[in-house]
């Protein structure tokens, strides 16, 4: 009997240990079709495996519902540079649902909230005029929200800066305001420390490209 | 503890292992088409493959316990399966069914044109009424751009499928407005009253709507008011005929606002040639005043309140006299006020409430005086039930005191008249979806006019069938009945509610940003007034009418890079009987054809939206009593291209738009026939007068600044 129950407990242990390492071996293996999908710009992929993973991850993680929702906005960004701004719509709306299973298992989560500023930015891309009225405002207020709850994470200042950079300059947009952010991004992509190396790094190329363009367009505006 | 048992755990672990089966298989969407790059895993675990370019899959799966497998698309429902125990491998076929997203969704749609940011199967968004080229603003003019209205620009107000001006009632936040256009003496055109930057939404419906809407027989249009503004911000206006300025401030949970505006285009019309001999042209001033407040139980309180003075005098024949030139002169005072409050209950129910008063008093002089004041006081409440399988149950009443004055003078006669009125009414009305492809609204409003003593029950029913993907037909059906004008009622009241009813077919085809819509209708008239020319105090519900035809409507947001365009083009067959209509006749506010082209046109590198609308309208009826035919005369074809450009800028580092517009850019000849005289001249001929726009062309410049982190877009 002693045997039966050590047996079991150590089977349950085994169980839990396995799926814990299941989990993390599926993240590890999905962050790394992540970082293959920067590359290639296609991240169907990842989407995919975040996906699952989503579905199945052990209670309180956040990280799945965030990246497959990162993947989805990413495919977005694809589909704008195609033109396809039905198709934007549709990355999105997916985008959106695992962000809100992202929020309600991490409510006050910096990341969570910058990647909600991502997603109303994205909406803008379907439809400037009409949808850069009541977007726009919400995205800005989702990043400042964002930077209140983590001031030292950079994702939330780049993004800023990104909507800001694209954003022309009689809607409080333009690349003087923006370089203020970007700036700001850089300076703590530099300093913050990822939790673990499964906690998001991405921005920080992107942020640099960004900040180059805007002070060359800042130097040629003075000019 | 034997190791035996460690022995069985490990030969049932790698048995499993190496038994590894192949689910495989193919996703397709519709009949044919692969679904590339589907997701598909199994429940619970972290397994899972994709699908290729021919959306294929092969999944290794262990043959244990049954399993079920997920397969996610984008832009499809979610499909699950149960793959049963104990078989080797597995091809299996998924076809997957489109989601059913807002805009694939069926959606009740006949007559009904919507404008909205919240809703995403809407023909329109509240920034293209603002940008609609021609319209400077105007609302009203920018909705006589759209299929089933008649330009009649020499009067302004929307004319809706043969139906009058005055059968079109405006509502905002679901209270009646009683005077939603400004004051005017006849062939003058008016604007609407409000500014379209108010409303969040605007449904425009022209045939066929809701039983929560009544006392119309042509046509309901619907504004919803902005709630809670993003952010404090101030904003100025200078224009060529005028000046405003407005603040809003905004609180956590709270905003009020408040602003004036001035108009004068007195040194305008001193610039710019003129129609009219103006000794005083039209000046306003306005006042309003809004607030907003979101309660702690998520409700939301709104309230505003507008106040207009208006007047001008002008050097103006009579028709009767048309060599000689008197004073025409109007002064026009309009208060409205209202308040609503909009509650979610719980998930079950809802509750919309509110309450308005209005206030209109009007001073016509030319050798005769009009004193007419309207006093208005209204009370509604509405109750939505929400059910769980997407049917919602919608219970209301309302009431509607209004209070007419008119005192005429003139060198012999002294009338005074007055009545009051009293329109009280309920509806239910039912919105739900039958399967996937039909949606259905069916209502009953049951109506009370007190000073008519009558009381009505209108059925409402409106049907939509989705055909294939993006298409649908609808269909509607209703009885609308509303009280005579006041024209008639000051006369007598010895009369019953006019009654229309609607039948609509409607087609609808969307696709990536294009639209195309067709809707036929009938329209039967009974119960209208009438009574032999000259003698309206004997009038009765003996006239009848039918007015019926095509509407064609066409949006294409895609196919011109940085354009957007619509077509909208009117057929309408139109007679009446009514009124002093000595026979069945086309009245002289219908015009078989009409057609609007709306352009815009968004230029990068100049931060400028160029604007073009072009207007026709085919010839109108107007008669000559000089002739022994009735209406017998024709309007000459009506033609008009607007432009206007939107230039988006900075002004000391705020939002500022430079705004131009020119009416009539081609310099067509713009009239609309004759206004005869009542009384024959000492021959017995009756004399006219020429009815012509105000100004050959209209130009307008003006600068507007918002100053403040939330001045995106608004003003």
């Amino acid at each position: 009997m002693r045997a039966l129950i050590i047996l079991f407990s150590l089977a349950l242990s085994i169980s839990t240990f396995a799926q814990n390492d299941r989990y993390t071996a599926a993240m590890e293996k999905a962050v790394g079709e992540l970082q293959a999908a920067e590359q290639t710009r296609d991240f169907s992929a990842p989407a995919n495996t975040f996906e699952r993973i989503t579905a199945a991850a052990p209670e309180g993680e956040w990280l799945p519902a965030y990246y497959q929702s990162y993947c989805h906005i990413m495919q977005a960004v694809g589909a704008m540079q195609q033109g396809k701004p039905d198709q934007i719509t549709a990355f999105l709306e997916k985008a959106q649902g695992a962000l809100d299973k992202a929020k309600e298992i991490s409510p006050e989560n910096p990341e969570i909230l910058a990647l909600q500023g991502y997603i109303y930015t994205g909406h803008i891309w379907a439809d400037p005029m009409g949808n850069g009225p009541m977007y726009s405002p919400q995205s800005v207020a989702a990043y400042q929200t964002a930077i209140e709850a983590g001031p030292d994470h950079p994702r939330a200042y780049h993004l800023m800066g990104m909507h800001l950079f694209y954003m022309p300059a009689m809607y409080g947009g333009g690349p003087e305001r923006a370089v203020s952010y970007l700036e700001k991004a850089a300076e703590r992509f530099e300093s913050y420390e990822p939790a673990s190396p499964m906690h998001p790094a991405w921005g920080s190329y992107f942020n640099q490209q960004l900040l180059e363009q805007a002070t060359a367009k800042l130097e040629k505006e003075e000019k | 503890m034997k190791p035996t048992y460690f022995l069985a755990a490990f030969l049932i672990l790698t048995t499993a292992l190496n038994g590894q089966s192949i689910l495989a298989g193919r996703v397709l969407t519709g009949k044919t088409d692969p679904a590339v790059g589907a997701n598909l895993y199994i429940k619970g675990t972290f397994e899972g493959t994709s699908t290729d370019a021919d959306g294929q899959f092969h999944l290794p799966y262990l043959p244990g316990d049954s399993l079920t497998l997920v397969v996610s698309y984008i832009g499809f429902q979610q499909l699950e399966k149960q793959i049963p125990i104990g078989k080797d491998s597995l091809w299996l076929e998924f076809r997957l069914k489109p989601q059913a997203s807002e805009l694939q969704q069926v959606v009740i749609s006949a007559g009904a044109f919507e404008a909205s940011d919240e809703k995403k199967a809407v023909l329109l968004k509240p920034i293209d009424i603002v940008t609609t080229a021609g319209s400077n603003g105007n609302i009203v003019a920018a909705l006589n751009t759209l299929p089933g209205t008649q330009s009649n620009a020499e009067d302004g107000r929307i004319f809706v499928r043969g139906g009058d001006a005055h059968e079109t009632q405006t509502f905002i936040d679901g209270l009646r407005v009683p005077n939603p256009y400004t004051s005017n003496v006849p062939d003058l055109p008016v604007r609407g009253r409000f500014s379209p930057f108010l409303f969040k939404g605007t449904s425009f419906s022209t045939g066929g709507y809701s039983a929560a809407y009544g006392d119309a027989l042509s046509s309901a249009l619907v504004l919803q008011t902005k709630d809670l503004p993003e952010a404090s911000v101030t904003s100025l206006s200078m224009m060529t005929i005028g000046a405003g300025v407005s603040h809003t401030e905004r609180w956590e949970n709270s905003a009020l606002s408040a602003g004036v505006d001035y108009t004068n285009p007195g040194p305008y019309t001193r610039l710019v040639p003129q129609n009219i001999d103006w000794e005083d042209p039209v000046t306003a001033q306005g006042a309003q005043v809004g607030f907003r407040q979101k309660m702690s139980n998520g409700a939301l309180l709104k309230a505003q309140a507008n106040a207009q003075w208006s007047g001008f005098s002008m050097r103006h024949p009579l028709p009767e006299n048309p060599t000689e030139q008197s004073l025409l002169s109007l002064q026009n005072d309009n208060y409205y006020g209202s308040a609503t409050y909009h509650q979610l209950i719980d998930e079950e129910w809802q509750l919309d409430a509110g309450l308005a008063a209005g206030y209109d008093s009007e001073r016509i002089d030319q050798r005769f005086s009009v004193d007419r004041s309207n006093a208005m006081m209204q009370g509604r409440a509405v109750a939505i039930r929400y059910f769980e399988n997407d049917w919602a149950l919608k219970l209301g009443t309302e009431w509607i005191h209004s209070d007419f004055e008119e005192h005429y003078q003139d060198t012999e006669s002294d009338i005074q008249s007055a009545f009051q009125e009293d329109y009280i009414s309920a509806f239910a009305e039912t919105e739900g979806y039958l399967g996937e492809k039909i949606a259905l609204r069916a209502g009953l409003r049951a109506e009370r006019y007190n000073l008519l003593d009558a009381n009505r029950l209108s059925p409402r029913l409106s049907l939509a069938y989705k055909a294939g993907q993006g298409g649908q037909f609808a269909f509607a059906y209703g009885h609308f009945y509303q009280a005579p004008q006041q024209d008639w009622l000051r006369f007598t009241q010895n009369l019953s509610p006019e009654r229309a009813d609607h039948y609509l077919v409607n087609y609808q085809y969307r696709k990536g940003g294009r639209t195309i819509r067709a809707e036929l209708y009938h329209k039967e008239y009974q119960n209208l007034v009438q009574f032999p020319a000259g003698t309206p105090w004997l009038a009765e519900n003996s006239g009848e009418g039918y007015a019926r035809g095509l509407d064609l409507f066409y949006r294409d947001r895609v196919s011109i890079p940085n354009g957007d365009f619509w077509v909208s083009y009117s057929y309408l067959d139109t007679e009446r009987h009514y009124e002093d209509f000595p026979v069945a006749a086309t009245p002289d506010f219908a015009a078989k054809h009409n057609l609007s082209v709306v352009y815009k046109h968004w230029i990068q590198e100049l931060q400028t939206n160029v604007g073009l609308t072009y207007t026709l309208g085919s010839p109108r009826p107007y008669d000559d009593p000089n002739t022994p035919r009735f209406n017998d005369l024709r309007t000459p074809t009506f033609q008009d291209l607007s432009l206007n450009l939107s230039y988006l800028t900075e002004l000391f580092g705020h939002f500022t738009i430079v705004h131009a517009s020119v009416s009539n850019v081609l310099g067509f000849e713009q009239s609309f026939g004759e206004r005869f005289g009542n009384q024959p001249d000492p021959n017995g001929r009756f004399t006219s007068t020429a009815i012509r726009p105000p100004a050959p062309r209209f130009f307008f410049v003006g600068v507007f600044v918002s100053i403040g982190e939330g001045s995106t877009f608004s003003n």
